[in-house]
């Protein structure tokens, strides 16, 4: 439950990131994920082990500067858990009749899809609800902007009823059919909404404030990011 | 209905669970008309201007609501962020700093501001909720069952902030079943019953000055408590240690508990955060200790019942409810049978096919002790929090209910008052990772006022 709880702050923007303009938060987690995607999106274009090494080296360092350590430790168990299971999948894959894959190709594979992972968690680290409500907007989508801001100061809550919920399905069932504890989720989601909806009434979701765009350490981030991405050229 | 509220005054309203409460509050301002549809006659005037004539902005300036569920307010994690969000909203940039700043001020708000709003305690929590009602500076603040999931310490942080909003000459309506450390602040009491709001004397509720304490009903009930060594042990906890993250500090340092007997009831009372539910998940064998033992008779089944008592219901009807505990009892219909037979006897009359969702409280409380104990006879209960959200006399009916159950059972209480009511219970306090059995003191102003929601029927 450590674990759960753990994965749930990988949703959680860092006060840290108030640090860095918009253009650094949304930039860098986005030329990441493109980079390590080339291979999947463009034919011919081979897995770069040394880009791979290194995208997820530096997404580590920026995860652990704005969770901390010990929390970057909690969550990379349970991304590490997802490695390790698609691994043993991709090598396991021979008995149904798949062909065998080379295992430091698959190894590879699997990296590059957990720096994928981790580039992206980056993006709900960094920023917060009122910035990606502001980048909604500008792309035109005002009302989903403020359903999204309702649904994404929500999620914490969720991960709490659902440890819960999982606790009583599985004493209660006897480990069968955990999948039953969906509904208590869903009708409790039903009855918090009304909650939102009633404080909504009240308080109303505050107009968005206009974040700051540019700060002079979104270089900080950007440069390595850009270097990252370089290097998947040069080693191709 | 007829209520009015004046300056700086403090109004309490009781009710029994269903009996409108919420409804009333939702009318009073406008959420029962314009969210969920609802018809209000009559006239609700603030400050002498009519509801239904106001603009939303208008209305949020005149009155706020704190509901049940505070989580619900916040949009940004962050408190800080949140309320300056909010404050500047309202105010404008260098009006909405000003605001900011004086409401965290008046409610002591310093150490909170860079906290998420679900890493706070219960207490906490509320005081958060409420300053963020104040930044609109309402004339009338409605707070919704504010002690509702608070410990003891939460309580007298609520209580504190009531004060501070007295002070300010706001008006303020309190909804609440737990209302007995709110009598000496409110102006004047009300019962919400059929529909009815009648006025109610304060001192009716309170235990009388001077009375012989003999004279207030025992709650004996005939509880085998003291008596567990008859039995055989079905669970014990020995020297049990335990922390979530091995860097982390120790939530529980050498605990030890035994089970035994078929009715033997324990209560463990602590703040939140103690270690009281660590501490059930670890019976139910769900978290492993780090160091001691977990030690259950091999026939031994637990069952959890979580504080949020919806979330224990996994099927779409009370029947399928049976069905599915019972599907791995050797004798099936049978143990069906002695289900069902058990929620009448406790009181839940609906129809089989209803929904577990569609129960209120109490009645979701019993149902899921009667499925759960459908489990079979050596089924241990655990049980979280189990009397919140109930009345004085809910509470105590669901204890009485809770020693007619032939199954031993652990629960879990925040707060001293509930404690009263258990009683007669083996009655444990987790405080800074240690369980130790305490001799509980009984208070009489709680078993008067239980006994007096009885006569009031709420």
């Amino acid at each position: 439950m450590s674990a759960l709880r753990d994965f749930a702050y990988v949703f959680l923007v860092s006060e840290k990131a108030r640090r860095f303009g918009l253009l650094g938060k949304v930039s860098v987690p986005l030329v990441l994920t493109l980079s390590l995607s080339l291979p999947y999106i463009l034919p011919g274009i081979r897995v770069s082990p040394v880009q791979t090494v290194a995208a997820l080296a530096y997404e580590i360092a920026i995860a652990a500067f704005l969770a901390g350590f010990r929390r970057l430790l909690g969550m990379l168990k349970l991304v590490g858990a997802f490695i390790l299971l698609g691994y043993a999948l991709n090598l396991l894959s021979v008995l149904v009749g798949s062909e065998p894959s080379d295992p430091v190709d698959v190894a590879l594979r699997t990296l590059r899809i957990a720096a994928i992972v981790i580039a992206l968690t980056l993006l709900f680290q960094m920023l917060s609800i009122s910035e990606v409500k502001y980048i909604l907007m500008k792309l035109g989508l005002r009302h989903y902007s403020e359903v999204l801001a309702v649904a994404m100061a929500q999620l914490p809550l969720a991960f709490i009823s659902f440890s819960e919920a999982y606790v009583v399905a599985k004493l209660k069932l006897g480990g069968k059919n955990v999948a039953s504890l969906i509904k208590p989720l869903v009708v409790d989601s039903i009855l918090n909404s009304r909650y939102v909806a009633e404080a909504l009434y009240m308080h109303g979701v505050p107009p968005t404030a206009k974040p700051r765009a540019l700060s002079p350490l979104d270089l900080v981030l950007l440069v390595p990011a850009a270097a990252i991405s370089a290097l998947h050229l040069v080693a191709t | 209905m007829n209520l009015s509220v004046g300056s700086g005054e403090v109004v309490l309203v009781l009710g029994a669970s269903g009996s409108g409460k919420t409804t009333l509050l939702r009318s009073l301002t406008g959420v029962g008309l314009w969210v969920y549809g609802g018809e209000v006659r009559g006239e609700v005037l603030l400050r002498g201007r009519k509801l239904g004539e106001l603009a939303v902005e208008e209305l949020r300036r005149l009155i706020q609501v704190v509901n049940q569920n505070v989580y619900a307010h916040f949009i940004e994690h962050v408190v800080e962020a949140d309320l300056y969000d909010t404050s500047t909203a309202i105010h404008g940039v260098d009006g909405g700093r000003k605001m900011f700043w004086k409401v965290v001020n008046v409610f002591k708000l310093e150490k909170l501001l860079k906290k998420r709003f679900f890493e706070l305690s219960g207490g906490q929590l509320r005081r958060v909720a409420i300053a963020k009602a104040m930044l609109w500076d309402p004339s009338v603040v409605v707070l919704d069952e504010p002690l509702m999931w608070l410990d003891d310490e939460g309580l007298e942080e609520v209580r504190d902030v009531i004060t501070v909003l007295k002070s300010m000459g706001k008006s303020v309506v309190v909804f609440e079943h737990r209302f007995v450390s709110l009598l000496k602040l409110a102006s004047s009491v009300y019962l919400l019953k059929n529909g009815v709001l009648v006025p109610v004397d304060h001192e009716r509720l309170r235990y009388p000055r001077g009375a012989d304490p003999g004279s207030i009903p025992r709650l004996s009930r005939g509880s085998e408590v003291g008596s567990s060594n008859r039995y055989e042990e079905v669970l014990k906890a020995r020297d049990v240690w335990f922390r979530y993250d091995r860097s982390g500090d120790w939530i529980l340092k050498g605990v030890n508990l035994v089970i035994s007997g078929r009715k033997d009831v324990v209560v463990v009372y602590g703040l939140n955060g103690s270690g009281k539910s660590t501490l059930l998940k670890l019976v139910a064998g769900y978290l492993t200790p780090m160091r001691g033992r977990i030690e259950k008779a091999s026939h031994v089944r637990t069952i959890y019942i979580p504080q949020n008592i919806y979330l224990f219901f996994t099927e779409e009807s009370l029947k399928k409810e049976f069905e599915v505990v019972c599907s791995r009892h050797s004798e099936r219909e049978s143990c069906l049978e002695a289900g069902i037979r058990r929620l009448r006897s406790l009181g839940v009359d609906e129809e089989l096919s209803t929904s577990p969702f569609n129960l209120s409280w109490g009645q979701a409380v019993r149902a899921a002790v009667s499925v759960a104990t459908s489990a079979g006879s050596s089924v241990v209960l655990l049980m979280d929090e189990p009397f919140t959200g109930l009345t004085y006399a809910d509470r105590l009916s669901l204890a009485k209910i809770l020693d007619s159950v032939n199954s031993p059972k652990i629960l879990t209480v925040s707060n001293r008052e509930t404690v009263s009511l258990v009683l007669p219970a083996r009655v444990y306090e987790m405080k800074n990772g240690h369980l130790a059995e305490v001799e509980p003191e009984v208070d009489l102003e709680v078993i008067t006022a239980a006994e007096k929601c009885r006569e009031l029927g709420m």
